[in-house]
């Protein structure tokens, strides 16, 4: 009976995240393969820019991790030339005391630093792509290409990566390289056999990662691809354009989507990997890195460069005072949204937990690529009135749809794994499930679920392709944007990009204060 | 117990609501006309607010707008759901895409044939009426003498040209329609060579206006009304670049929707977007010009005189995907 209730959770799940491209069935019942040699041609270039972009963004993550490696060591080799009054512990020792009164600055400094590589890939596409531009263009043509595409992805994807890596390092590493180089194995054979052998599973897995968002990306090419730079994505918005062409939009979606889902059972789905934690605090230190720290932290850097030359323009000042109260409205519709959203991937993360023990949902949520935006505006456009707490609920569910995949596949997964022996043990113990939920699984998934609930609320603040599509009457930050770039007021758009990130890093804090508050707890 | 008092207060809301919804529909209700159009029309900049308010002091109707991100979707949008959104109006058609939006259903409306001014009486029928138009050419930072389409491919544009794509911004479709109407079967060719004049193709003309307005590329493809922006804004360097073959032109149109509800209501809606005072409005907001006979002075005007126009020939439209593929391939 108790198997049953899961199931018919797992299904409802995953039906609900299924539905547009029900909704859509039900509209377009056939499906009509456009000719290969209009697609197939797309699809290689997709294939391609993805894998390409996934490959150059682990690479160089793994590098920056060492970077940040050797950053997050400088103290401490500090103390180590100085003989400071710190006790040496042995190798593999965790040197943390949980709930130490005193600051630690170091561990400041370095949450602030991983957070600072994050931000590309925490801020809607469209900030970042802006901001890049307008440095790139001090230099040189920024070219609308398949090789822009390419180097906007990595520049997106590379401070993730390397904080990934970092974290891994961090935990994982142990003793191995003191010991390496204590017996004379030289940094770059440590680098080619040691390393990259020991992580290679988790050098797959966020290679999988990052082809899968690149490979659905939507907003990078639209905005920068060009003609060479068109993917699967924007060739499937095109087809969507014309109601003749629709059973070919949903044959091009099934062929993206049964390819994303075959990738990723091949390569990912049939192991589970056992995560050990060693927790050393002092990884890596040895190899010399520090240069590479440049990696993540300049793609953040030039975000900041590249939309700060707006604020100069008295013409600016002038406009934006004339629109204060749409820009006041759309900032709390922006907020309205991003904390919906939140709230709202919070529950389904919830929820996925609370059918942890379903095999096939967990593993559906990781291999499927997630609706495409279009599918998701139209099905909710067919659904519903379109008075404004009926458009409001459609916005924040349909975003929470949209990034709940891709999220649980960035943490979600990997953590409701560690938890896989755990559960076993509740359940032999007679736990009932609510039981084990509340004592066991929620307890170690919340805070990692608030964080994840956070990057969605900041992401939903800078949507603008699917809130284009349902927003109706209504507007929020990102859409003022658009509409202003189109009534030729391109600098009161940059200008109103700073609003849109300070209301995203609100919307972001409030999870984000959420989740540390439940890491406080947990040590209490 | 606890679950007593959830039912009864359940069962007091549910009551409540009831009543409310009652009392509600009792109220009499405004008619709704509902006004499909892009997303910047209706902008914070935009004429969408004023005509809104305007209109909404005449009708003792409610005016709503739907708002779609381009006008390139009109026709997926209408045909999305059964009753078209209970469309009454749609606004911005242009008439490279009438071919296309004449596969669904529309009222007819009747307007005065003599109000309107050339070029935008030629395309006024019983269902499509114009609302604004302008002559399109490149627009640069520096005057320049008349210019011939060939003269771009002189090696100083090279990157040094902003237009946005065809296949999805209809400022694009003008350009190419317009490179096809000149060169016609050496169109290929033309564009072969133009391409590494270009600065990218950006997606929409206003990712393509921005480059050109920051100063990264020195002519873009838009509008000559787009000169109304720049003298509102004291911009006084933008300046339009003539054209010895002709100059393409966009008209946007109007139509009372077929899944029309309030359909009377729309046809007053249309009538009122062509009295002088909304023209000059749409004029100042929506930096297009009148299709009316308007007492218009300024640079514009006397730029306007000088302008030459192509001739509008259907058959490009009547293979506009093969056209489009063809675009894709030549310019990848």
């Amino acid at each position: 009976m108790k198997v049953n209730r899961t199931h018919f959770f797992s299904f409802f799940l995953m039906a609900l995240v299924l539905f547009p491209v029900f909704v859509f069935l039900f509209k377009v019942p056939l499906l009509q393969f456009p000719a290969s040699s209009e697609w197939f041609e797309v699809f290689i270039s997709t294939l391609l820019q993805a894998g390409l972009s996934a490959f150059f963004s682990v690479l160089l993550g793994i590098f920056g991790a060492l970077g940040l490696c050797a950053f997050s060591n400088i103290p401490n080799r500090y103390r180590k030339k100085r003989n400071l009054q710190r006790p040496s512990l042995p190798l593999g020792e965790n040197k943390k005391t949980p709930g130490k009164s005193k600051t630690d600055w170091n561990s400041i400094k370095k949450k602030g630093l991983e957070l600072f590589c994050l931000l590309p890939a925490l801020l809607p596409p469209l900030i970042p792509v802006l901001a890049w531009i307008n440095v790139f263009e001090f230099f040189y043509h920024f070219p609308f290409s398949f090789y822009s595409v390419l180097a906007i992805h990595i520049c997106m994807n590379v401070g993730f990566t390397s904080v990934f890596f970092f974290r891994l390092f961090q935990n994982q590493t142990g003793s191995l390289p003191a010991w390496a180089f204590l017996h004379g194995v030289s940094r770059l054979y440590f680098l080619k056999k040691i390393l990259f052998f020991e992580f290679r599973k988790d050098i797959i897995l966020i290679f999988l990662l990052i082809f899968s968002f690149c490979f659905t990306s939507f907003s990078v090419p639209l905005l920068i691809g060009g003609v060479s730079g068109q993917t699967m994505e924007v060739f499937i918005a095109e087809k969507l354009k014309d109601p003749a062409t629709w059973p070919e939009a949903m044959a091009l979606f099934t062929i993206e989507t049964v390819f994303i889902f075959i990738f990723f059972i091949l390569l990912y789905g049939r192991e589970e990997k056992e995560v050990r934690i060693v927790k050393q605090t002092e990884p890596l230190y040895l190899l010399p890195c520090l240069p590479f720290l440049i990696l993540p932290v300049l793609p953040s850097l030039l975000i900041f460069l590249g939309l700060g030359d707006v604020f100069s323009s008295e013409a600016v000042w002038r406009d934006l005072f004339t629109i204060k109260e749409s820009v006041a409205m759309a900032v709390i519709q922006t907020l309205f949204v991003g904390i919906g959203t939140g709230l709202l991937v919070l529950f389904l993360l919830a929820f996925v937990a609370f059918c942890l023990r379903d095999l096939f949902l967990r593993h559906f949520l990781v291999a499927y690529s997630g609706a495409s935006v279009a599918f998701m505006g139209f099905a909710f456009l067919l659904i519903g009135s379109d008075g404004p707490i009926t458009v409001g609920m459609k916005w924040s569910v349909g975003l929470a749809l949209l990034f709940l995949p891709t999220l649980y596949r960035l943490m979600g997964e990997s953590l409701l794994r560690r938890l896989k022996n755990q559960i076993q043990l509740a359940d032999l113990m007679g736990a009932s499930r609510g039981l084990s939920f509340i004592k066991v699984i929620w307890p170690q998934c919340a805070g990692v679920f608030f964080f994840l609930s956070g990057i969605a609320a900041f992401w939903a603040c800078g949507d603008f392709a699917y809130s284009s599509i349902v927003a109706g009457e209504q507007t929020h930050l990102a859409l003022l944007i658009q509409d202003l770039f189109s009534s030729y007021r391109f600098e009161l758009a940059t200008v109103l990009t700073w609003f849109l990130i300070l209301s995203g890093t609100f919307c972001f804090s409030l999870f984000a204060g959420g989740a540390f508050v439940l890491y406080k707890k947990s040590y209490l | 117990m606890f679950l007593k008092r959830i039912i009864v207060l359940f069962v007091i809301v549910a009551l409540g609501m009831g009543v409310l919804s009652f009392w509600w529909r009792s109220v009499p209700q405004k008619k709704v006309l509902r006004v499909m159009t892009y997303s910047s029309f209706v902008a914070v900049f935009g004429p969408g607010s004023h005509i809104k308010k305007e209109f909404e002091k005449i009708c003792d109707c409610r005016v709503k707008w739907i708002k779609v991100p381009d006008s390139t979707l009109f026709v997926q949008r209408l045909n999305l759901r059964e009753d078209g959104f209970k469309t009454d109006v749609v606004l911005g058609l242009d008439q490279l895409s009438l071919k296309k939006v004449k596969i669904l259903s529309w009222k007819k409306t009747k307007v005065k044939k003599d109000i309107f001014t050339s070029p935008a009486r030629a395309f006024l029928s019983d269902e499509f009426i114009p609302y604004n138009w302008s002559p399109m050419s490149f627009l640069a930072r520096t005057k320049k003498g008349e210019m011939n389409l060939s003269d771009l491919l002189e090696g100083k544009y090279k990157n040094n040209l902003s237009l946005p794509a065809p296949r999805t911004s209809t400022v694009g479709l003008q350009f190419y329609y317009w490179v096809w109407c000149v060169f016609r079967e050496k169109t290929e060719e033309f564009l072969k060579k133009i391409k590494d004049r270009l600065y990218g193709l950006p997606p929409s003309w206003s990712t393509s206006y921005a480059l050109f307005q920051r100063g990264h590329v020195s002519l873009s493809f838009s509008y000559l009304s787009s000169l109304l922006y720049h003298q509102e804004q004291n911009q006084q360097d933008f300046h339009f670049v003539l054209f010895k073959e002709g100059h393409p032109f966009q008209v946007e149109l109007m139509a009372v929707s077929g899944f029309c509800t309030q359909c009377e209501l729309a046809r007053s809606f249309v009538r009122f977007l062509l009295t002088p005072k909304i023209q000059v409005l749409l004029k100042q907001k929506n930096y297009m010009l009148p299709v009316i006979h308007l007492n218009q002075n300024g640079p514009v005007k006397d730029m306007l005189s000088k302008v030459k126009l192509i001739q509008y020939d259907p058959v490009f439209l009547d293979h506009k995907e093969e056209w489009l593929n063809k675009w894709d391939r030549w310019m990848r």
